[in-house]
């Protein structure tokens, strides 16, 4: 076969694959670890992420993945009025209304969009939580902009693995909370 | 030049224009250009361009010297046009090693103040921070005074060295606002630069 006719060839297989069997509606159901009652499982981790990770230069900014929202950051853009807000005057970046339970929801869907199926997978015990970028871009075991964030077995490192792997121990959130 | 020849030189000279193209960040030159030319009266110096984002042009990518680290302004109370600049208050930087102000974690940092715009920077040379980075501001309780009020930031600095790229005029949702002195403008005992500051158009 010639040349040009292998191309072709290849060519039609590509399309015909990019044309077939393709469900716009298709969805996938993963296990993600426990966003708790109104939060309350996530909270301790995403107050770690607001303050590690979310500052409105890194992930607080609305051009990077991984969006983090909070108090003393990037807000989640509501308008006056919303019933997610108490006081509206208070709800600017820095301001004294606290983070919101809609923009802890906001942040347990950027962490678990990441990589699903990992995280499904880590969360079963499949594999292991290194196997996450959210865990090794921290540790700086993969590149990362911000540089290295903790290092394994620091409190913030321990923070994120207990809550990934089912573990319902949050002091070492409030320890990395703690420092200044 | 046979064919293949010339295909190879235009995919060269086309390779060579993309590099050239590519050396450019369109998002930073949007930001820098944005930022407007100087205020007629103001020369470039330490005194221009209170409230912007220094290192756009101080910094690695706008080159334009002297290379600054850290730099930004701080105002009198929070406006939502250009506020009243405070001078005089000190800024206190700490890296992720302890070093505050450029000096080691035990040695007495040196005082970083503002000048009659409000404005206050470091160089490279003065100090290349690890970050992130700790601020505090202590501004003084009235002109010119030695007793002062402390204030630090709410969060860390992550990476960003102005001031200017988040605290950017009135607070909203993706901005805690200009860094100011005071909470409440009618409790400002602060006033406008006089004609005497470099900084105020001639």
């Amino acid at each position: 076969m010639s040349r040009a006719a292998l191309i072709l060839l290849a060519g039609a297989a590509l399309a015909a694959a990019a044309c077939s069997s393709v469900d716009p509606d298709a969805k996938v159901t993963v296990e993600g670890p426990s966003f708790g009652t109104q939060g309350s499982s996530f909270l301790p981790i995403s107050s770690v992420l607001e303050r590690r990770c979310g500052t409105l230069d890194c992930h607080g900014s609305t051009y990077r993945p991984l969006k983090i929202y909070g108090q003393i950051g990037l807000r989640r853009p509501e308008p006056k009025g919303s019933t997610n807000v108490v006081s509206y005057k208070d709800y600017y970046s820095g301001g004294s209304e606290p983070t919101t339970e809609a923009e802890l929801f906001d942040n347990y869907l950027s962490v678990i969009g990441l990589e699903p199926e990992i995280l499904e997978a880590v969360v079963s015990k499949k594999d292991l939580p290194d196997a996450l970028t959210l865990v090794r871009k921290p540790r700086l075991r993969e590149k990362h902009k911000g540089g290295l964030i903790w290092t394994q077995s620091d409190p913030g490192d321990l923070c994120l693995i207990n809550w990934l792997t089912g573990i319902d121990d949050t002091a070492p959130c409030d320890q990395e909370l703690s420092h200044k | 030049m046979n064919a293949r020849s010339l295909s190879s030189g235009a995919l060269v000279a086309g390779a060579l224009a993309l590099s050239l193209a590519g050396c450019g960040n369109p998002v930073l030159d949007v930001k820098i250009a944005a930022l407007g030319g100087e205020v007629v009266g103001v020369e470039p110096s330490e005194f221009h361009r209170p409230g912007q984002p220094c290192l756009a042009c101080h910094g690695v990518y706008g080159g334009a010297s002297p290379q600054m680290s850290i730099a930004g302004t701080i105002f009198a109370a929070p406006i939502e046009k250009l506020p009243t600049p405070v001078e005089g208050v000190n800024v206190v930087i700490t890296d992720a090693f302890g070093n505050k102000n450029g000096k080691g974690p035990t040695e007495t940092p040196p005082d970083r103040k503002t000048n009659c715009v409000g404005n206050f920077f470091f160089t490279k040379e003065d100090f290349d921070p690890g970050f992130p980075l700790e601020a505090k501001i202590e501004c003084p309780t009235k002109p010119g005074s030695m007793d002062t009020t402390g204030y630090y930031m709410s969060s860390r600095i992550s990476r960003e060295g102005s001031c200017g790229a988040c605290h950017d005029g009135k607070r909203d949702q993706g901005s805690p606002g200009w860094v100011t002195c005071v909470e409440n403008p009618a409790d400002s005992p602060f006033k406008p630069p006089g004609q005497d500051c470099p900084g105020v158009p001639q």
